[in-house]
């Protein structure tokens, strides 16, 4: 059963009095299955930032519709829509987006406690989260205290903690050294592995690699993809890079 | 294109920050249009048709040299967050290519343009506004009311004069801060994280520790003079038991509210508790300062306006009857009936002389001395008890005699020697006797609760403990004849005259001016047999009363509105300022998950805490400081609790009401700053 439904998106911004159009998306159709682990890579301007916001609820398409576990996004209401966001999505952000007047606890807390969940409740959900993410030292402090990489492995805790349908990352990775890099990817596969759907928007060939499925986009349209099938991580890898450097020398579609 | 282009850059500069620079233009306006209003009546020629003219010229003299130099704080203070909001775009402008000096070019020319708009209007409103200004104040000291509408050259000058001064150290100010920072740092200066504050237990108990004892001092206070020395001393301590309080104390509280999980994470606590934590250090000065400024103009207002409107209790009080005649001797044996009758007789035949018919009136001997009660023997030698118990054990001790209390309370009382009736005002006195030490003591037979001439000793500030006894003559005897090291006897001794006269009010002060000549004839003396007179009239007292109690009065209203302004802008630039460092914080929160409606609630209880803690505390301040101000209006003769309770309760309501309407301008500004950020991106 596909937990995300992608359908004929477009996407076209306007400026102000009418004049310029631009074409963001012009026509994406995907979709991902419940505990699959898909990438999507494509170069600057290529819509992927619109595209992830769309499906975060964070922004409208023009055309075409998301459906997320069978909901259709356009037919939740505005006043719903941070609610249904909180309680369907989680987000991973390139810049960690943690609030830096709130421990690393606390962060953690957040969606859970706009949801209006207990402590102990909260406190039940978050040490096992802590321990697989190798956090629970670190708990009590600030944002500013502690090492990118565990600020990112708190942002995936915060992602994870409300249990959400599909975690939604941007470029997770963008931010972090090689080593923390590796460790958060390795993460995001042990994730993955427990049946957690994850969509990942990313430029690096590297963490591309290690995801089960790879979607390439060009010029607001779904280009190519790939599927793991049973290649390793190195040949998943060698894949990515033969068509991204076809995509740049100009893979002919048209 | 070289002419024109700074000046262009600096307007543009200010149009796009007009959230900041507008509130900044009006408050200088406003402090310009105040001064200029208050210079004005300083130099007004109407002044001198008021009674005590002086005086009023003194005291509006000092109320605007207090105004310029709260300017100048306030305007230094407000101007900082303009700075460091414009230091992001100075970064870029000085990345661009531009030199430290065009940028200073640039703060020269908005300052400039800041300057003359706010002087211009300034002055404008001031000259528009003085003669409301001037008409109320006429009114409000009762004086003669002309309409004509005049501009105070002088006055218009040294506004410029004070203003100029002010608005090139702002300028300097602007220049050395840009100056001595690099491009990066100017960049990024807005983005300085700071550390969440360590809750200081130490500095958060002491000012708890300062504020508890500066309320015990303030309500347990018992007399009028030493209220006044123990007020000053409360003041500082309530300043800076605040100041800590605010800047420790409110991080510890909040804290502790963290701890509590079942209150803490809850939606509409969680993200204002945290925010307040985070900030309340840094911001803690500030809160202090408006909570210090709200009590201030609570203070002056509720104070100055019972003053105001008690005058009439007070001159009753302090002038019992339309003329009041006290005349002095100094011998005991002038106390014999047979002298008291000469002396009446004499004073009768002068106010038959300018047909005066006496209503209302009452005569009787007296005789008074200070003292002081060390556990029950009253002391009346000075140099027998230390200084700290001369202020708060000193009474005025009087002594009247039975006959005349009789006479003039219509009563039938009877009293054996060495009996006395007492009266106590102001005061309470427990015991049965009272001993005098090197002299007579005396069983009390009776308290009384009233006595008509009570308001005679009004004047004084010293509560009195006045005796009724047989008879002067004999029972003073002993005290008589105690005198102070430079041989002058202690007790004083009067026939006190007191009456209405039904006549016109400048009837009355004729009357008055008239009486007083005749009785300081050194012959009249003589042929009465007195020393000394002290005359009064209601009348002639009131107008300088109204002068006096009318301008404390203005000035309080003008300086409550000063203050009140000043009070109202920090927190508006507060939370501003906040707004934009929130911005992005509200946006990470709408990503997570945090809808509009929480966002709105989370303000508004952030808001409200921060808006109506130092209100709340400027309040609870106010209450403590309620006994100890009632205390200190007693010396101005004022013993009406309920018009003090009123004043204060409506100086509070003004106060939450002017403040309510701020919050809401300001909560509506925040949210703007705080979603727009949400629609740029």
């Amino acid at each position: 059963m596909s937990i995300l439904e992608v359908r004929g998106l477009q996407k076209v911004y306007a400026s102000r009095f009418g004049g310029n159009k631009v074409e963001a998306l012009k026509n994406v159709n995907f979709s991902v299955e419940a505990g699959e682990y898909v990438s999507i890579m494509g170069e600057s301007g290529s819509g992927k930032t619109t595209l992830l916001n769309i499906l975060a609820a964070l922004d409208k398409p023009t055309a075409g519709t998301v459906i997320l576990d069978g909901k259709n996004l356009k037919e939740v209401r505005e006043s719903a829509v941070a609610a249904f966001r909180r309680d369907n999505l989680g987000f991973v952000f390139q810049d960690f987006n943690l609030l830096d007047t709130f421990t690393l606890e606390d962060n953690i807390y957040l969606p859970l406690v706009l949801a209006g969940k207990n402590y102990k409740e909260m406190r039940e959900r978050l040490l096992p989260i802590a321990q697989k993410l190798g956090i629970s030292e670190q708990l009590k402090k600030y944002p500013y205290e502690v090492s990118g990489g565990q600020k990112q492995r708190a942002a995936v805790a915060r992602a994870m903690i409300t249990r959400p349908k599909l975690i939604l990352a941007d470029e997770p990775t963008g931010a972090l050294d090689s080593r923390s890099t590796d460790e958060l990817l390795r993460l995001f596969a042990e994730v993955n592995k427990m049946g957690q759907t994850v969509l990942m928007v990313t430029h690096s060939v590297r963490a591309a690699s290690v995801s089960g499925r790879v979607l390439f986009i060009k010029d607001g349209e779904v280009f190519h993809q790939i599927y793991r099938g049973s290649d390793t991580d190195e040949q998943l890898y060698q894949k990515i890079n033969d068509t991204l450097t076809l995509l740049a020398t100009g893979g002919m579609k048209k | 294109m070289k002419i024109g282009f700074y000046p262009r850059l600096a307007a543009s500069g200010i149009r796009k920050n007009k959230r900041m620079f507008t509130p900044f233009i009006l408050t200088c306006t406003g402090m310009v249009m105040m001064f200029y209003i208050i210079m004005y009546l300083t130099v007004s020629n109407v002044l001198d048709s008021l009674v005590g003219a002086a005086t009023l010229r003194q005291m509006f003299a000092l109320g605007s040299w207090v105004i310029a130099v709260f300017a100048a704080i306030f305007l230094f203070y407000t101007n900082s967050f303009l700075i460091r909001r414009r230091k992001k775009e100075f970064g870029l402008y000085h990345i661009l290519g531009m030199g430290k000096r065009n940028i200073a070019r640039i703060l020269f020319w908005e300052m400039l343009i800041i300057a003359v708009v706010s002087i211009a209007s300034g002055l404008v409103l001031g000259i528009a506004f003085s003669k409301f200004a001037e008409l109320g104040m006429v009114n409000i000291m009762r004086g003669e009311v002309t309409y004509d509408l005049s501009i105070s050259g002088l006055a218009v000058v040294r506004s410029l004069q004070v203003f100029g001064v002010i608005f090139l150290l702002l300028l300097l100010n602007a220049i050395r801060q840009v100056r001595f920072a690099s491009a990066i740092s100017l960049l990024h200066s807005e983005n300085l994280g700071e550390k969440p504050p360590k809750g200081n237990w130490l500095f958060g108990i002491l000012g708890v520790a300062l504020l508890a004892a500066a309320y015990y001092l303030a309500a347990t206070i018992e007399n009028p003079i030493a209220a006044l020395l123990v007020f000053f001393v409360a003041v500082i301590m309530v300043i800076f038991g605040t100041y800590l309080v605010m800047i420790s104390g409110s991080v510890l509280f909040c804290r502790i509210l963290q701890k509590k999980k079942n209150y803490y994470y809850k939606p509409n606590h969680f993200v204002s508790v945290s925010s307040m934590v985070y900030r309340m250090k840094r911001n803690g000065a500030g809160l202090a300062s408006i909570c210090i400024l709200a009590t201030m103009v609570l203070v002056m207002m509720a104070s100055t306006a019972c003053l105001y409107f008690g005058e009439e209790d007070a001159i009753n009080s302090r002038y019992p009857r339309d003329i009041n005649l006290e005349f002095r001797m100094d011998k005991l044996s002038d106390f014999s009936d047979e002298h008291t009758q000469i002396l009446k007789d004499g004073v009768l035949d002068e106010l038959k002389a300018r047909d005066v018919s006496l209503r209302n009136d009452y005569c009787y001997r007296s005789a008074s001395l200070y003292g002081f009660v060390k556990e029950n023997i009253v002391e009346v030698d000075a140099s027998n008890i230390s200084e700290a118990d001369a202020m708060n054990s000193s009474y005025l001790f009087y002594f009247v005699p039975l006959a005349d209390y009789n006479a003039m309370m219509g009563t039938n009382e009877t009293l054996e020697d060495g009996e006395a009736l007492l009266y106590s005002y102001r005061t309470d006195y427990d015991s049965d006797f009272i001993i005098f030490r090197n002299g007579e003591s005396f069983k009390i037979k009776k308290k009384i609760d009233a006595f008509t001439g009570s308001g005679d000793t009004a004047m004084d500030m010293l509560s009195s403990l006045m005796l009724v006894v047989p008879d002067l003559e004999t029972s003073l005897q002993p005290i008589d004849r105690i005198a102070d090291y430079n041989g002058d006897k202690l007790l004083q001794m009067r026939w006190t005259c007191n009456f209405d006269t039904g006549m016109k009010p400048e009837e009355q002060i004729a009357l008055y001016h008239d009486l007083t000549n005749t009785f300081r004839d050194p012959s009249v003396k003589e042929r009465l047999g007195y020393t000394g007179v002290y005359t009064s009239s209601q009348e002639f007292e009131c107008n300088d009363f109204y002068g006096l109690f009318g301008s404390l009065f203005y000035l309080g209203i003008i300086l409550s509105l000063v203050f009140l302004l000043a009070a109202v802008l920090m927190i508006y630039y507060k939370q501003i300022s906040e707004g934009y460092e929130d911005q992005e914080r509200f946006d990470i929160m709408q990503k997570v998950g945090m809808t509009k409606q929480e966002i709105r609630k989370s303000i508004n209880s952030q808001l409200l805490t921060v808006f109506f803690f130092p209100l709340a505390l400027a309040a609870l301040h106010m209450c403590f400081a309620f006994p100890i101000i009632r205390k200190i209006l007693l010396a101005f003769n004022l013993n009406n609790v309920v018009l003090f309770a009123a004043t204060t309760g409506i100086s509070l309501l003004v106060f939450a009401v002017f403040y309510t309407i701020v919050y809401r301008l300001t909560s509506n500004a925040y949210y703007q700053i705080v979603s727009d950020a949400r629609e740029e991106k």
